[in-house]
């Protein structure tokens, strides 16, 4: 499996047409910042297209819960406005930004069609949602094969990412995030601030990472957890309000009892990093 | 008729006699306990202060300068103190409508009591809000909560889901919501697959998805539900938090101001808000706006006050009056809030008393309007005269009126008090009392000493030299020469406190400690110096001849008037030739004044009496055959009054006659019908504007001036004039009959008719008769010539001649 490169040439943003404009922003902003190319995603989800066929296929308004009938040609229709609004939305905020940005359409099952086009040195960025996160959904499908660093996010005007905040566990991603929370922050980033799980940092190793970072004129900073769970993770996060937090995705922290829920760190950017 | 008899100088001037003030100088003297001489307008003032009914409001009149705000506003100031002091007053944000503040009443002083709580709530609210609600514990649960919102719609869900999938049916996600399809190792169905599989399986699937369709509805039907669960649970947290964070300081405040309700229903307001802004009070940019609305605009603070309050507004326009929204400009905007309202002086004198000049007040457009607006509907309503009018459409606030409770004091002279009266139908409604102030008061040996007193205490309170008795003498002089009567003291407060400040600056000049009456004199003297400007160059003009006027020797129909000029503050009198002419005519008497429109309708009025009285007189059985008119000679600005009927008549009489009359005197005094004086106004100006000139030219004999005996008593003239009469150079004769002044000037016996109804030979009114006898005849032979049969007729005609036929025949008419 290719692993994510240190040196960001593109980002690529999935669009679905929901608070895309959040999503795009905050991709456009990292795109400016990094001097990456920004590429828009347009999936059309080709199990609604065959789904829309059915005589009796209907859709169920997730607002008002009441059902009308779905037929493919409104379905097409929808599709394709949806992705000229896209494209609309996505040359004004590259000409706003000045950065270089194109619309790909891909057609097909959304994880797929991502998967499909993402290379190691991008960053993928997708919206954090409960469709998504849910058992089976697009992040799922994402997150278990990617081949670069997801960034999740929720809405735009991040602003600069100061002081990153890497998780340093036991995982092999956790090295891979320090070299991707530098590779987002580079220029910008004074410090890294490292939350090492308990048994992490031992010996010598802080006094490696601090002279590692120092070279590149960061500064390293460490907050030992008392336990690696999602709770402790959480508490520190909150103490520490980094800008940006960085996990390894074989960190024992998603593995860990009830698991690691996205939506509990809010607004709060996570890069997941392969 | 015995002859008048020149007044000695003791009648002159009314000396004050130092025996009667029993000191050495004023700093004695206690301080007056009540002003003197007006106990008529402070029984009103006292009545109107103390009644307590609707309309009884004061109006106090009397001239400027008088004193009338001075003794209004020290007596309600003394009588306020007595009486309670009202509550304070508020606006407080109201979070119903935010357009109409709420008006809060408390106790005096705890208004700012309350205010300065309410900051300290607010700062409170700053800090301890953020803090808490950034807390650990609060995200925790807040994030449980909307987990367990998010949770639950997705178990929803993931239930449909889960039922789709043991049927190989998918759940697919649409642009709006989610539909159902077959599916088959993974993939949707399509719709050619769909229709090769069994009919039975096609029925099957079509009903499990209409089944999932409907189950699907109902779980996204709950969402609403649970949303409306999960914001009220998230309510109550924030309820928790903001009652942990402030609900003491509140329960402490509001203890502290149990007693009044709506200090009790805003602080409970204050803590429902907060829980529904708990995230503008955490994020901080609309922090204080938020927090702002919870504190308290104290409008009216009786804090530091003791007894009712007494207001006196100066400009009292439209706002001062009742008030005023203020705005502020925000990116060109005009906004405004419960902040910006400020008190009026009716706010601020509620419970007391509210003084108010009424010229002013009438002056100012809508003022006197809006007062009795609020008098009527006892409240008062801020409201901006843009709303009223519907000027502007800037959205302002109503705030709720304030309950009014207040006598109202108007200031104003006489005219005006009646001109309201007059023309307002609501003035007599309102102000039920009147408060008259006197322009003077009596002078006597118990008066003068009071006044001795009030002199003092005016010197005291401007810081002034106190005055010796002889200085405190020449101020009563003064003030009943500012009277025009001898017996009589001004009360004029201003002109006399005016008086002792250039006396205390004479004084100083002087180097003296005390201020004697050479420094009032000085300080008069100077007065009229500074104003004399005018009266000087008439005076040289005079001595020039530039205006005639004799004061020697004798003429026929001309006769020394006397008329007073007021210019500003500064009255002078001066002399003023009158003459007269004669001639065979149908009973006409022109006043020339009248003619040119230079006389005013007093004049026209003295005309005509003096014309009557002529005429029944002197040709009470025949026609009056008489063509004369009047004048005042080099008058180019004007005649007004009845002072001159005296030398009028008698230089018409002199015309007639032909008879000179005496120039060395000047004579002043109106008539009635019968020829009898009767007193003027004026009389020292005038008789010291004749003295003047008949000094500056050097005496002559018999020099003086006539004047109605009625006016002695009004006689203060200055010390040379006196002197100048112990000197026989210059006399002052009263008059009661029209020919005393005949006989003063003519030098001849007046003459009374005798027993044949003839006046006696030799007597100025034999010469007066005998004259108009002489025009009758001639006017009879002109009119009747000898008797023949071709006009008889003309000698039954009725009257003298007058072609109207409308003459009587007996009296002079005005033409």
């Amino acid at each position: 499996m290719a692993t994510p490169s240190d040196r960001l040439e593109r980002i690529l943003v999935l669009l679905d047409g929901q608070a895309s404009e959040a999503v795009l922003e905050a991709a456009a902003e990292i795109a400016s910042r990094r001097h990456a190319q920004l590429v828009g995603l347009f999936v059309e989800d080709s199990d609604l297209l065959t789904a829309s066929q059915l005589p009796f296929s209907r859709e169920i308004g997730l607002v008002s819960g009441t059902s009308r009938p779905l037929a493919l040609d409104e379905v097409r229709r929808s599709m394709a406005e949806r992705a000229e609004r896209l494209r609309w939305l996505l040359a004004g905020v590259a000409r706003r930004r000045g950065v270089e940005a194109v619309l790909e359409i891909g057609r097909g099952r959304r994880a797929q069609a991502v998967l499909a086009r993402v290379r190691p040195a991008d960053l993928l960025v997708l919206r954090r949602d409960a469709w998504a996160q849910r058992p089976g959904g697009l992040l799922e499908g994402v997150l278990a094969e990617v081949n670069c660093a997801v960034m999740i996010v929720s809405r735009a005007g991040y602003g600069p990412l100061y002081a990153p905040m890497v998780l340093m566990d036991a995982s092999e991603g956790a090295t891979r995030a320090l070299s991707q929370a530098l590779a987002l922050a580079r220029g910008e980033s004074r410090a890294v601030t490292f939350l090492v799980a308990p048994g992490q940092g031992g010996g010598d190793s802080r006094a490696r990472v601090r002279e590692l970072l120092r070279e590149q004129g960061v500064e390293a900073r460490f907050v030992d957890l008392e336990r690696l769970d999602p709770a402790g993770v959480l508490a520190a996060v909150r103490r520490e309000r980094p800008p940006l937090l960085l996990v390894g995705r074989d960190s024992a922290l998603f593995a860990a009892p009830g698991g690691l829920h996205l939506d509990e760190f809010e607004e709060l950017p996570l890069v997941i990093v392969p | 008729m015995a002859a008048p008899r020149p007044l000695t100088s003791d009648a002159l001037y009314r000396a004050c006699d130092l025996s009667g003030l029993a000191f050495d100088t004023t700093e004695e003297l206690a301080d007056l306990d009540e002003i003197i001489g007006q106990e008529r307008a402070l029984e009103a003032l006292r009545f109107g202060a103390g009644i307590r009914s609707e309309g009884y409001n004061l109006f106090v009149l009397g001239p400027n300068g008088i004193g009338k705000h001075t003794v209004a506003r020290g007596y309600l100031e003394k009588r306020a103190e007595t009486e309670s002091v009202p509550p304070d007053r508020c606006y407080l944000h109201n979070f119903h409508d935010a357009n109409t503040p709420r008006l809060l009443t408390l106790p005096a002083g705890q208004g700012r009591r309350f205010a300065a709580d309410l900051d300290r709530l607010c700062d409170e609210l700053r800090s301890a809000i953020p803090a808490i609600f950034e807390s650990d514990e609060y995200q925790n649960r807040l994030q449980e909560l909307q987990r367990t919102y998010g949770r639950r719609q997705e178990q929803a869900i993931r239930e449909v889901q889960e039922q789709a999938e043991a049927n190989d049916i998918a759940l697919i996600m649409t642009p709006g919501g989610f539909t159902f399809a077959p599916r088959k190792d993974g993939e949707a169905l399509d719709h050619e697959a769909f229709r090769q599989l069994p009919e039975s399986e096609r029925e099957r699937l079509e009903r499990k998805v209409e089944e999932l369709q409907a189950n699907l509805q109902k779980a996204l039907q709950q969402f609403p539900k649970w949303r409306k669960e999960s914001q009220q649970q998230l309510k109550q947290l924030n309820e928790e938090m903001a009652q942990l964070a402030v609900g003491q300081l509140i329960d402490e405040i509001r203890t502290r101001h149990s007693s009044t309700e709506r200090a009790v229903e805003h602080l409970d307001a204050v803590r429902g808000d907060v829980v529904d802004h708990v995230d503008a009070l955490r994020q901080g940019d609309d922090a204080d706006a938020v927090v702002d609305r919870y504190r308290a605009n104290v409008i009216v603070d009786h804090d530091d006050r003791r007894g009712a309050p007494v207001v006196y507004e100066d400009l009292p326009s439209y706002h001062h009056l009742v008030g005023r929204v203020e705005h502020r400009v925000m990116q060109g905007a005009l906004l405004t809030d419960f902040s910006l309202i400020k008190a009026g002086a009716l706010h601020r004198a509620n419970g007391g008393y509210l003084i108010l000049d009424a010229l002013k007040l009438l002056s100012h457009p809508f003022a006197w309007e809006s007062l009795k607006r609020a008098l009527y509907a006892r409240e008062v309503r801020i409201e901006s005269l843009e709303q009223i009018y519907s000027v502007m459409s800037t959205v302002t606030l109503a705030p709720e009126p304030m309950p009014l409770d207040l006598k109202i004091v108007l200031l104003g002279d006489r005219l005006l008090y009646y001109l309201l009266s007059a023309y307002d139908p609501d003035f007599p409604e309102l102000f039920k009392v009147q408060a008259d102030f006197e322009d003077d008061i009596v002078r006597d040996a118990e008066t003068q000493p009071l006044y001795a007193r009030l002199v003092g205490m005016l010197a005291r309170r401007d810081g002034q030299r106190a005055l010796d008795r002889g200085g405190v003498a020449r101020v009563i002089e003064y003030a009943s020469r500012l009277a025009d009567d001898s017996e009589r003291m001004s009360m004029h407060a201003r002109a006399l406190a005016d008086l002792l400040r250039e006396a205390d600056y004479c004084a100083g000049e002087a180097g003296v400690e005390r201020i004697g009456r050479e420094h009032v004199q000085a300080a008069i003297d100077g007065q009229e110096r500074r104003a004399d400007r005018v009266r000087e160059r008439i005076e040289r003009a005079i001595q020039r001849d530039t205006i005639h006027v004799e004061t020697d020797g004798t003429a026929v129909g001309q006769v020394n008037g006397l008329a007073v000029m007021q210019l500003g503050g500064y009255a002078f009198g001066k002399a003023s030739r009158l003459t007269a002419t004669a001639r065979l005519g149908t009973g006409q008497l022109i006043d020339i004044e009248r003619e040119a429109k230079l006389g005013g309708n007093i004049h026209s009025k003295a005309v005509m009496i003096i014309g009557n009285y002529i005429g029944s007189r002197y040709a009470a059985d025949r026609p009056l055959s008489l063509h004369a008119s009047l004048a005042f000679e080099q008058n180019y600005g004007g005649v007004e009054g009845d002072s001159a009927s005296v030398a009028e008549v008698c230089a018409l009489l002199s015309a007639l006659s032909g008879l000179p009359l005496s120039q060395a005197l000047a004579v002043t005094g109106s008539i009635d019908q019968h020829g009898r004086v009767q007193a003027v106004g004026g009389v020292n100006e005038k008789i010291e504007g004749f003295f003047e000139t008949c000094r500056n030219r050097g005496f002559a004999p018999g020099q003086g001036v006539l004047l109605p005996k009625a006016n002695v008593p009004h006689l203060m003239l200055r010390a040379e004039l006196r002197a100048a009469v112990d000197a026989g150079q210059f006399r002052v004769v009263p008059l009661e009959h029209v020919d005393e002044a005949l006989e003063l000037l003519s030098g001849l016996p007046a003459g009374e008719r005798d027993g044949t109804g003839h006046f006696p030979e030799g007597t100025f009114n034999h010469h007066v008769e005998k004259r108009l006898q002489h025009f009758a005849e001639v006017r009879q032979e002109a009119d009747h010539p000898a008797p023949n049969e071709g006009d008889k007729s003309a000698g039954d005609r009725i009257g003298d001649g007058d072609p109207n036929g409308e003459g009587d025949g007996d009296a002079l008419r005005p033409a």
